[in-house]
């Protein structure tokens, strides 16, 4: 926890907070000061990421359950826009929570006979379903569009500038969303199940019932980002559907730090710019992730939030002891 | 009147059997000591009683209702929670979440008037004697502190029985006479307790009745007077009278 506190007027607010709001006011003025739309661009992108990054950070940080297959909760949103955009005009809103619900509906398929059983199922079975998925965009053409995928989708926001603060807002909805979830019995059950399934039945708590809702809760924030993700493009490939969107997320909160709920935004930033500006080296990307990775977790076994933490921690204790 | 009654209970595993044909009442009100030798199955009737094992064969009835085999979450509803052998908590939460987690939702307490859930926490740190604040994270707890956060988190469930799997293992004298008084304060308060435990002293000072058991059945049952005067017993844990040691 952080010790740090700084005065103003009559309270008393920590340095991340006036760090925050620092950061939400240049956030908010961005659009005005940059020229370059593809900055822009990159940042709608980050965001999309890094909210896709909370919902498994969610399922697998806070609740402890692997999920090795959550690309598929993304494309399954995206894919419900491609498909329904093709026969009907639905209302934008609609279409993003169905997207979700769709998601939902696909992590109780998976999730009531796996979650159930403790052990490495849940992870195998998301890993299956997603690879099946995979397959099954890529085999149908006539229905899926193959690898071309679904083109030519309605934009939701035409704006460069109107997604740019519409992603951003999903982001900031998203984290004060979970961060209250957290703070509430139920989000602290949630976290029981990871530090001890077998006390936390002992504590009265439903384990199967509540790793079921948590991870419908995690599938609809996936397939909400996939839904916006695709009407963001206006297109939706079976890349959605893919094991390296999978690894991705994962790699974003690793960086970032597992089950902090806030290393997704920086793991998300950094990764998407590097992504973005190194492309020339897009064939070894994985490659540079591991390597970043395995460079913060020499470090820090929670990620850059954690190393930032450790770092404040001997800076304030540096304070202290001079005092 | 027993609220607890265990008939002809029997669990295998692999073939052998760690408890067999094994009945005993728990009487309303009263704190039963359940002891016996290493692997006499103490423990596996405290993991059959609160549904982490599902019997082979036999009955558990709670309130005449059979809950052999109900999920543990819908034992710990009907009143009857427990504690670890080795002390389990939530290692990465704070002491307060360990116990709110568990925190029945039904207003009416036995002992606590708190219907405020923070209040409520509260008013059981203080009943169990926690030094620690509350906002620690349990996995910085030292073992006493921790077999009071165990207890915290049983009594949080609102019980009518716990059931205690040594609950002093491991702790100094001075330390374990505390722990007995947080039980006959438990059971003055109208809580039923079930107590596994190696310390006698412990076993003898908060005990009404004792239940023996070697190799997965029972061996004796009565007072702690009547139980320390059965040769049977004295036998099951020193061995026959002029039997040599290997």
């Amino acid at each position: 926890m952080l010790k740090t506190k700084v005065s103003i007027g009559r309270g008393r607010i920590s340095i991340p907070m006036v760090f925050a709001i620092g950061l939400l006011g240049v956030m908010m003025v961005l659009p005005f000061l940059v020229q370059k739309q593809y900055l822009l661009h990159v940042i709608i992108l980050a965001n999309i990421l890094a909210v896709f990054a909370l919902s498994w950070d969610l399922l697998a940080g806070f609740m402890g359950q692997l999920n090795l297959g959550h690309s598929m909760f993304f494309g399954i949103g995206a894919y419900t826009i491609g498909f329904i955009t093709m026969a009907y005009r639905i209302p934008p809103v609609l279409g993003l929570l169905l997207g979700g619900l769709i998601s939902v509906l696909l992590s109780l398929v998976v999730g009531i006979p796996c979650l159930r059983l403790r052990g490495p199922y849940y992870a195998i079975a998301t890993l299956a379903f997603s690879q099946v998925l995979f397959t099954l965009a890529m085999g149908l053409p006539k229905l899926t569009g193959s690898e071309e995928g679904i083109t030519k989708i309605p934009k939701f926001i035409t704006s460069i500038q109107g997604n740019y603060y519409f992603s951003f807002f999903l982001l900031v909805v998203a984290v004060i969303a979970l961060n209250l979830l957290f703070r509430s019995k139920f989000g602290k059950k949630l976290i029981s199940l990871r530090e001890d399934e077998r006390l936390s039945e002992a504590a009265g708590i439903d384990t199967s019932t509540y790793k079921i809702i948590g991870a419908a809760m995690s599938a609809f924030l996936a397939g909400f980002m996939g839904a916006y993700n695709c009407y963001y493009h206006g297109n939706v490939t079976p890349d959605m559907l893919s094991i390296s969107l999978t690894f991705s997320v994962v790699a974003v909160v690793v960086f970032g730090g597992v089950g902090t709920l806030y290393g997704a935004i920086p793991g998300a930033y950094i990764l998407t710019f590097l992504n973005e500006y190194l492309y020339f080296i897009m064939d070894y990307r994985l490659l540079i992730y591991a390597l970043v990775i395995m460079l913060i977790l020499l470090y820090s076994s929670g990620g850059l939030l954690g190393l930032l933490r450790e770092r404040l921690k001997v800076f304030n204790h540096g304070n202290t002891s001079s005092q | 009147m027993a609220i607890l009654q265990v008939s002809n209970l029997t669990k295998n595993f692999k073939g052998l059997a760690a408890v067999l044909n094994l009945s005993f009442n728990v009487e309303g009100g009263e704190v039963l000591g359940l002891m016996g030798p290493n692997g006499a199955g103490k423990t596996t009737v405290i993991n059959l009683i609160t549904g982490f094992l599902r019997p082979d064969s036999g009955t558990i009835s709670w309130h005449d209702e059979n809950i052999a085999g109900l999920k543990p979450h819908k034992i710990v509803r009907r009143g009857v929670t427990r504690t670890f052998q080795q002390p389990r908590v939530f290692p990465n939460v704070t002491i307060f979440d360990n116990v709110f987690v568990g925190l029945s939702q039904s207003d009416r307490s036995r002992l606590f008037s708190a219907t405020d859930p923070r209040q409520k926490v509260s008013d059981i740190f203080e009943f169990v004697g926690m030094k620690t604040k509350p906002s620690t994270l349990a996995k910085d707890l030292p073992q006493d502190e921790l077999r009071r956060l165990e207890i915290a988190r049983a009594i949080g469930s609102d019980p009518e029985l716990i059931l205690l799997d040594e609950p002093v293992s491991g702790l100094t004298p001075e330390e374990s006479d505390s722990i007995a008084n947080i039980v006959l304060r438990l059971n003055k308060g109208g809580i039923t307790l079930v107590i596994i435990e190696h310390v006698m002293r412990m076993l003898m000072r908060v005990s009404h009745r004792l239940v023996v058991m070697n190799n997965g059945s029972k061996l004796s049952e009565g007072t702690p007077e009547e139980v320390r005067r059965d040769p049977l017993v004295t036998e099951a844990y020193l061995g026959k009278e002029g039997e040599e040691i290997a």
